[in-house]
């Protein structure tokens, strides 16, 4: 992959490129954005991130006084959870960090075979309003090794964004990685960025071209594989056509560059992420996840700091224990030490909270955050820990609420609800009481 | 005879748990509890019915494929590139499942930029392309002459017969375009390569049209070579088998019995083979597998269960019920396999449930249906230390709505208990009680007592019944759809024709191709 030496003069200079090559095939309308996408859509403003650390918080510590005194100044922007139900993991007989993490966001058991449970808010979001972004996709990074007590673990304890069909998409790690998923392969180079044009565009042609015939009457195919075709170029053209149109635009107006290029970050020899790197890889990481919705590449995204029971070492906090080992804690120093990772996870959050402000799209952009479980001491599923962060859309912010009657689907329903989206649950039926009537403004 | 053939037919109906035909006019009408049904049932005579199922007249190649073809066509290992496609993972048995939903947007968005990374990757490698390139070096490159001989052989390696006429001038022409500015070699190359890959009748298997829809008709040789090598190969027909199906000969049953016995010779068969013991096994599972305190090498154990696999069920003497029975030592048995069984608890524990359900529905074809949504959940806390799992399920029984399934299911499950989470005999449970293993199996129309689990292993390993079920197991693996009831007729053909002879994977590829409905194109339902 191409980077640009230098990234303000790389978006500067993408801002200007214009299409002008022709196409062989279609009027020059096919590139109207509705016709790249099929879809005639208003403009959407809102966009939704998750965010997760490891090991929960007992419900005790869950407040302004103590763990989340970091988070005091974006209180008006912030509505505190307390109390709320996760009755999924409880009636499963398995590992809370691995139950609770995929009942995070999803409000799914997790089911027995490949660890699947079901879609998680990001994605949903993600199917409804990332249509005509550039990546089309939820942006989904984290930090992980999954190693928990002592063991490597399996799929389903470090994946907090799934898709409809139960299957976890894997967090990118690396910056780099990030920045191409992101923004495509780029050059700053207008020449090399033009014949990439071309030539996806000179594919483009013959692939529709020569199905002339095989759409045709005298076609060998029956009219249920004719109609299969159809669809498949429908897609094909829309998808080729808006590659075309990632390469050659760009809004240098409301997409503000970080100012420099994602560094390297090596993985080691086992191919994981070390713990030493992960509080700067996931900072860099909140970069991109802002400058991504920044620059409308995606309008949805999820966060994770470490899998469920990730025993997290951060020699800065403390030389002897985990962050899962302390949150076992079982005396003074382990308990302390145990606030130190809580208020370090709040720090991170903190951070985020501060450029979705910089970049002035905190207001329209809610961000849910919440741990596994609650109390580590006995990995109990509830309660959970929840906030509901950023602009919420028809939410009130700037609130408390202990709402031990409401369970973990009824925030997710609320959250999506408090977008403008329709959903009068979410997760699994059973699970839904209700929408929370104290979380919406008064009409 | 024709009875037990008809177990193969239980198939998935989410009601059946509740709901029963009066008219039970399918055994899956039948709860698997009802011994009345079961016994009352009368199959349809069915052999006028056509087979093989329009589904098969066209499909979706699997990521796994995908990376297979590229492996094969090109010489070049792709598999990091396929990985990172979208899952397609469609809760059916076998990957290769037909499914006619189309493609996903977000698959194609991937895969699109993916071909064209695939094929700038290509160019640099002579050892890749230079098969195809050299055609164009011989005589003048960029020449039309050359070029159209290049889309010919790459066009037919790549999507399975060689491109119609108009398609060919299409892919010549942007091969050769002279409108735009001087392209090189390696740049036509990418997207004469990426073209072809982005193309549907890449991406797709179609078998076309010989007359009206609503008929049948025989395939073409080309459709016949493409079949027999996804059957057997996963992937793409190599040379040899383009080469004939071009002089038509791949339609004559004594070719397809040649090229059949070359095919299973070569190593791509036992890479398909593998293929196909992991989904059936379902050994990706044992991922889930957690042993708190030990990171296990799940690799090898999958290893393991290839070797066994290759020793017995490719082409041992034994086939399925050696591979059942393990021939009387149930530690060589599929059932007890590490790599099987383990990938079939819950966390660290087992699961009678699970394990159950996984008997049924591989080793016997007894298609279970899934729990009502309100069903129970067992609590971990309201779980008595002491109690065991027989114990615990007495509930199923004294529960009609529960019973109806779970009978099927706990009769096994509970008899696999001596069976520890990596299959390892034990004979009590950690908290000391010992482990009842004896139950009740219908097996062959009627039940069965045994009184352990070496003796239900061994009574399932010489049924009929698992025959049967590993024959309609192959048969979904090569039609890509499971087999109706209509087919059932068919299905007993094939069985009856290897009496005497192993039921194993070779044994019934042979007889597979050799049936009608190997080289029949399916006529399409209204």
């Amino acid at each position: 992959m191409k980077l640009p030496s230098n990234r303000r003069a790389f978006l500067k200079g993408a801002g200007s490129i214009t299409i002008g090559l022709p196409l062989t095939s279609f009027g020059a309308d096919v590139l109207l954005p509705h016709r790249i996408y099929g879809v005639e859509q208003a403009p959407v403003a809102q966009r939704l991130v998750t965010f997760s650390f490891p090991n929960g918080c007992d419900g005790m510590f869950w407040n302004y006084d103590s763990i989340l005194s970091p988070l005091k100044d974006f209180a008006s922007n912030l509505i505190v959870l307390k109390g709320i139900k996760n009755p999924i993991t409880e009636v499963v007989n398995i590992d809370a960090h691995q139950q609770g993490g995929a009942a995070l966001f999803t409000g799914v058991r997790l089911r027995d075979e490949q660890s699947n449970t079901g879609i998680s808010i990001d994605q949903w979001v993600s199917n409804r309003i990332n249509a005509s972004t550039f990546m089309s996709r939820s942006l989904v990074l984290g930090v992980w090794r999954a190693f928990a007590g002592p063991a490597f673990r399996s799929p389903s304890w470090y994946h907090r964004s799934w898709l409809e069909n139960g299957a976890p998409v894997p967090a990118l790690i690396r910056p780099t990685e990030i920045f191409a998923a992101v923004f495509g392969e780029f050059s700053a180079d207008e020449k090399v960025r033009n014949e990439k044009i071309r030539q996806r565009r000179s594919i483009l042609d013959t692939v529709i071209e020569q199905m002339s015939s095989l759409k045709s009457d005298r076609s060998p195919l029956s009219s249920k594989h004719r109609s299969l075709l159809s669809d498949h170029l429908d897609k094909v053209r829309a998808l080729e056509l808006k590659a075309i149109e990632l390469e050659s635009r760009i809004d240098p107006v409301n997409c503000r560059p970080i100012g420099y290029l994602p560094p390297p970050v090596n993985l080691g020899d086992d191919g994981l992420l070390g713990y030493e790197h992960f509080e700067r890889v996931f900072y860099l990481q909140m970069d991109l996840m802002v400058m991504a919705l920044q620059c409308d590449a995606t309008r949805t995204g999820s966060l994770m700091f470490g899998s469920g029971g990730e025993e997290y070492m951060n020699l800065g906090i403390s030389k002897k224990y985990s962050d899962h080992r302390t949150s076992h804690y079982d005396n003074e120093e382990t308990l302390n030490t145990y606030l130190d990772f809580r208020r370090f996870h709040m720090q991170n959050f903190r951070y985020l909270l501060t450029k979705l402000k910089d970049a002035n799209i905190l207001d329209t952009t809610t961000v849910v955050m919440g741990s596994e479980f609650g109390d580590g001491r006995s990995h109990a599923p509830s309660p959970m820990p929840h906030i509901i962060a950023g602009g919420g859309g028809k939410l009130l912010m700037g609130q408390t609420l202990d709402l031990p009657q409401h369970t973990l689907c009824d925030v997710y329903a609320s959250v999506l609800t408090g977008m403008g989206f329709s959903a009068p649950t979410f997760g699994e039926t059973m699970f839904n009481t209700g929408l929370i009537n104290q979380l919406f403004k008064p009409s | 005879m024709v009875k037990y053939l008809f177990i193969l037919f239980v198939f998935s109906l989410p009601q059946a748990c509740f709901l029963k035909s009066k008219n039970a006019s399918t055994l899956s009408a039948c709860l698997p509890s009802d011994e009345a049904c079961l016994n009352n049932y009368q199959p349809k005579n069915s052999c006028d019915v056509e087979y093989s199922p329009e589904q098969a007249n066209l499909r979706a190649l699997t990521n796994e494929e995908i990376g297979n073809v590229i492996s094969d066509v090109f010489n070049f290992d792709a598999s990091d590139m396929i990985r990172e496609l979208p899952r397609r993972d469609q809760g059916t048995k076998f990957q290769n499942a037909v499914l006619l939903s189309p493609l996903s947007e977000s698959f194609l968005s991937k895969w699109q930029n993916t071909a064209l990374s695939l094929a700038t990757l290509l160019v640099e490698k002579p050892e890749s392309i230079g098969r195809f390139t050299k055609l164009c070096e011989a005589t003048q490159a960029g020449t039309a002459d050359c070029a159209s001989r290049m889309v010919k052989d790459l066009s037919r390696s790549l999507w399975r017969r060689p491109a119609d006429t108009e398609s060919e001038g299409r892919l010549v022409k942007l091969y050769t375009n002279g409108t735009e500015p001087a392209i090189d070699q390696k740049e036509r190359m990418i997207r004469l390569i990426a073209a072809l890959l982005i193309d549907p009748r890449f991406l797709y298997k179609f078998e076309y049209l010989r007359g009206p829809e609503n008929e049948s008709a025989a395939l073409d040789s080309y459709e016949v070579a493409a079949r027999l090598a996804f059957f057997i190969w996963r992937s793409n027909p190599d040379e040899i088998l383009l080469d004939r199906a071009a002089k038509g000969e791949m339609v004559d049953p004594r070719v397809i019995s040649e090229e059949t016995n070359r095919m299973l010779e070569d190593t791509r068969a036992m890479r398909a083979f593998k293929q196909f013991v992991r989904e059936w096994l379902l050994l990706d599972n044992l991922s889930n597998l957690q042993l708190v305190g030990s990171v296990s090498n799940f690799g090898a154990l999958r290893e393991l269960t290839y070797s066994r696999t290759r020793d017995v069920l490719f082409d041992g003497a034994g086939g399925i019920n050696l591979a059942l029975t393990g021939g009387g030592d149930v530690s060589q048995s599929l059932i007890s396999q590490p790599a099987v069984i383990g990938g079939l608890s819950v966390g660290a524990s087992t699961s009678p449930v699970k394990r159950g359900l996984f008997v049924n529905d591989r080793f016997l074809c007894r298609k279970i249906p899934p729990p009502p949504p309100n069903a129970g959940i067992f609590k971990a806390e309201t779980i008595a230390l002491d109690v065991t799992p027989r114990e615990r399920f007495r509930v199923h029984e004294e529960n009609a709505a529960c019973a109806s399934c779970h009978a099927a299911i706990d009769g096994i499950g509970l008899s696999l208990e001596s069976f520890d989470v990596l299959g390892q005999k034990r004979s009590q449970y950690p908290n000391g009680k010992p482990i009842d293993t004896s139950g009740t199996i219908r097996l062959n129309g009627e039940v069965v007592a045994y009184n352990s689990a070496e003796e239900m292993i061994q009574l399932i390993g010489t049924s009929r019944d698992a025959e049967s079920c590993f024959t309609g197991t192959m048969v979904e693996y090569a039609w890509g759809v499971q087999p109706g009831e209509e087919n059932s007729c068919e299905l007993g053909k094939i069985s009856r024709s290897l009496v005497g002879r192993p039921h194993n994977w070779k044994s019934l590829v042979r007889t597979i191709v050799q049936h009608p409905s190997f080289i029949t194109r399916a006529r399409s339902q209204p």
